[in-house]
């Protein structure tokens, strides 16, 4: 692939950032005009604060010269998906109060508002913030929030890491008063005399990172968080009830561009291990390494998975390891890692229980007959649960006793709430990305039309006896992977106009990429092209073999071959593919 | 404030006071001091160069003065040893407090390494909540603390008031430099910590403590990359005005 010279010039985007006055800008005075949006450079500050612009694109196409309706999406930060009670009520009564009446779980464990307007943005954020809950750093180009595995069962490991995952993500947090003076209070408030050569920001600078930055944290062997497509993932070693340290994972990420061929997903590599005392400094250092040398003049190679491609894992592990002062541990051994869901009820270990909520696409609304907004609340209001977001986008309600389970599940069902044993494996495993119409770069649909992708391959899974298969589905609107497609067992990544790349090959435990399969294939063909590999991989699958993996062993070519024989002969003739099949054992 | 004390915070003019006290010897400070506070006065100290220099004088002007350290658990093994040479040098029992937790319960309460993960946290426990224990009862604290050790304590003054422990603060070298310090311990051979040789300008706990990064600061080897410099035992002092909010 060919490296950018550091010598071009920076993206606009990093005049924007130096020129802000630490994320300050002009949105003072924007806020306060009679404009329904901010500008350009406006815009692209509001990230850092949480905040995107956008317009309902059901509009779009309206008359000419009619002017575009803004609203904002709000994005919380929420370390390791952590709320309580109140925390959650907050944000839904907010959600009905300035937004659509719907919240979003994000796959990095946090909430989502949509369609708030201009005017109703300080308000939005001063309630949050006096339920402690922040925006600061939820996009832009910064360390976003810190995911962690949620599962709460009482075991003095799993609290150690989401301890850590909410003190690297306060660490990281902007240190600039911007985000407390625009929307909080305006006041300043001054330390005691402050030094003379006071640093705003110690980590990030002035012109914060080149591009978005994600550390996520795996307890052992569960990998629910997708370590291997975060910049910095952490899995924890453990010995008993001894967190011993963490293995480091850089360079993962998902993002990509169908027509630019040197845009690529990347899976982390592994560098090290470090203990619990050096994780703070090990975790700083290696976001210092990519502020210093990602690629700011180009914002599609700014991640800093392009940086460890370029230089590759040995030269990074070199410049961290110069910056400490000192070497990292060779990685310790871990069990190997599962996607898991946490869906149903589980025992906590203390007496109590936990339940987890399959939430379709991570959307918490009302609609007909699943009331899910009003069943969540409800329940919520009622026994005052912990809640916790899962990357799953899903919900896990907590500390549930014995006595109250059947009123939890009544609750809900009086909801039309379906448990996660009422839903398909293929459902509870699904995903996809918010897309049309509020995201401004979705080019399909996506989180709207994979329910009813879903029905139809219940139907076809059903009818070939795969319905007990867990297999991973995700559907994004864009090549820009949010919802993680790109190590999924099938996945439908927009391309155009209701066209989509079908990929299939992934490790359903985030450890492979998977391959595209077919181009532009129109949405309501998707399906019927994935109905022959279904057919093929259980006629065919080894004992125990997922659906990627499946894909995987057989390569994408010899499916694509197999499946053009197939169809010529119109038969299920096996010679030939059991001949290239059998090459493949 | 008790009846004992001959000083009430509440009219204390901070800026005359400070300006007389500038004009006296350590020695005629810490008769003051003494005649002040009687006995209602503690030395707190961690056995820095300054520190030590106060308690030289102040054995002498009353030696049976109560000084306190903090054993956060931590310390250097060289620090213990000053500690005991200093107990032996000038015939004194050095009264310690220690934090409620020891550093297995607060591993078993906090999760490892804490020091390193929430220093802040860190400091409280083992530093600043012990404090209540070291000043109760007490009017007046004594402290090694000096203008030119960094940013945030370049306005202390000689005496204030101390409103996280409701006390005064005496720091009777708040005026006195670095060299002046070491000139008085190498000129009159006073024990210091050996540590000192091995470049380390201030020592606190061996998790948090490096040698000085920069030869000119000499707090910069604590909590060394990080902004924290000070552990919370003394909150910034801005000149004279803390003392009536």
């Amino acid at each position: 692939m060919a490296t950018r010279p550091k010598t071009d010039a920076p993206s606009g985007v990093e005049a924007i950032k130096a020129n802000s006055n630490y994320l300050r800008g002009t949105l003072a005075e924007q806020l306060h005009n009679d404009l329904d949006h901010f500008d350009e450079s406006g815009k692209q500050l509001l990230k850092f604060h949480g905040l995107y612009q956008q317009h309902d694109r059901n509009q779009r196409k309206g008359a000419r010269g009619t002017e575009k309706t803004h609203s904002f999406m709000l994005r919380t930060r929420i370390p390791g998906g952590l709320l309580t009670p109140e925390q959650y009520l907050v944000h839904d009564d907010l959600a009905r109060r300035y937004a659509n009446g719907t919240l979003r779980v994000t796959t990095r464990q946090c909430f989502q508002f949509h369609g708030i307007l201009k005017g109703d943005l300080q308000a939005t954020i001063r309630e949050l913030n006096e339920a402690l809950i922040t925006s600061l750093g939820a996009c832009g180009d910064v360390v976003r929030n810190v995911a962690c595995c949620p599962a709460p069962y009482q075991d003095p490991v799993r609290e150690q890491i989401q301890r850590v995952a909410r003190i690297i993500s306060d660490h990281l947090l902007p240190r600039t008063r911007a985000y407390h003076e625009l929307w909080i209070d305006g006041e300043k408030v001054e330390l005691a005399a402050p030094a003379e050569e006071e640093v705003v920001e110690p980590i990030y600078g002035k012109t914060y990172l080149p591009r978005k930055f994600k550390i996520a944290i795996a307890y052992p062997g569960d990998n629910c968080v997708d370590v291997y497509t975060q910049d910095i993932g952490l899995v924890a070693v453990a010995e008993g009830e001894t967190l011993l340290g963490f293995n480091v994972i850089v360079g993962g990420g998902m993002g990509m561009n169908h027509t630019k061929v040197d845009t690529f997903p990347r899976l982390g590599d592994l560098i090290g291990f470090v203990t619990p005392e050096q994780v703070l400094q090990v975790v700083e250092t290696i976001v210092t390494v990519q502020r210093d040398h990602g690629n700011r003049s180009d914002r599609k190679h700014a991640r800093m998975k392009y940086l460890l491609h370029e230089w590759g894992a040995d030269r990074f592990r070199t410049e961290v390891e110069r910056r400490l002062g000192w070497k990292l541990q060779p990685p310790a051994p871990t069990p190997p890692l599962e996607n898991k869901l946490h869906h149903g009820w589980h025992a906590q270990g203390d007496g109590r229980w936990f339940l987890g909520l399959s939430i379709e696409n991570g959307r918490i609304k009302d609609e007909g007959a699943l009331r899910l907004r009003s069943g969540l609340r409800a329940v919520i209001e009622r026994f005052r649960p912990g809640v916790r977001l899962t990357p799953n986008q899903d919900l896990l309600l907590t500390d549930i006793t014995q006595e109250d389970m059947l009123a939890v599940e009544n609750t809900l069902r009086e909801h039309g709430i379906p448990l996660p044993s009422d839903l398909s494996l293929v459902q509870r495993h699904s995903l996809a990305c918010v897309a049309l119409p509020t995201c401004g770069l979705a080019l399909t649909e996506a989180e709207r039309a994979l329910p009813a992708v879903i029905d139809a391959l219940e139907v076809e899974l059903a009818q070939l006896g795969l319905a007990d298969e867990p297999f991973t589905v995700r559907m994004t609107g864009c090549p820009n992977g949010c919802a993680r497609p790109y190590v999924a067992d099938l996945a439908f990544v927009g391309r155009s106009a209701d066209a989509y790349v079908i990929f299939v090959g992934g490790a359903s435990n985030g450890t492979r990429l998977n391959q595209p399969y077919k181009d532009l294939v129109k949405r309501d063909r998707l399906v019927e092209e994935v109905r022959p590999l279904l057919q093929l991989y259980r006629d065919r699958r080894l004992p125990g073999e997922r659906f990627g993996d499946f894909c995987h062993r057989l390569g994408v070519e010899t499916l694509q071959s197999i499946i053009a024989q197939l169809s010529e002969k119109e038969t299920s003739d096996y010679v030939a593919i059991d001949a290239a099949v059998a090459l493949k054992r | 404030m008790s009846p004992s004390t001959r000083l009430l915070h509440s009219n204390v003019d901070y800026v005359a006071l400070n300006r007389q006290l500038e004009e006296l010897t350590l020695t005629d400070f810490l008769r003051w001091s003494v005649v002040t506070f009687g006995d209602r006065l503690v030395q707190v100290t961690s056995f820095g160069p300054t520190g030590i220099v106060i308690l030289d004088h102040l054995v002498k002007v009353n030696p049976d003065v109560r000084v306190v350290t903090i054993d956060t658990g931590f310390l250097f093994p060289e620090t213990y040893a000053l500690w005991e040479e200093i107990e032996r040098r000038y015939s004194i029992r050095i009264h310690v407090v220690r934090p409620e937790l020891t550093p297995q319960e607060q591993e078993r309460l906090y999760g490892p390494a804490l020091w390193a993960l929430e220093p802040d946290v860190c400091c409280h426990e083992r530093k600043v909540k012990p404090m209540t224990a070291a000043v109760a009862g007490q009017h007046a604290w004594i402290t090694g603390l000096r203008r030119d050790q960094s940013n945030t304590r370049n306005q202390t003054p000689l005496i204030g008031w101390d409103a996280r422990y409701n006390l005064f603060k005496l720091s009777p070298l708040a005026h006195w430099t670095r060299e002046a310090v070491w000139d008085y311990i190498r000129a009159y051979n006073l024990p210091y910590n050996r540590l000192h040789d091995l470049g380390y300008a201030s020592i606190g706990c061996i998790h948090c403590t490096r040698p000085s990064a920069d030869a000119n600061d000499e707090r910069s080897g604590r909590w060394r990359g990080r902004m924290k410099t000070e552990c919370g035992l003394h909150l910034p002092v801005r000149p004279f005005t803390s003392c009536r909010e």
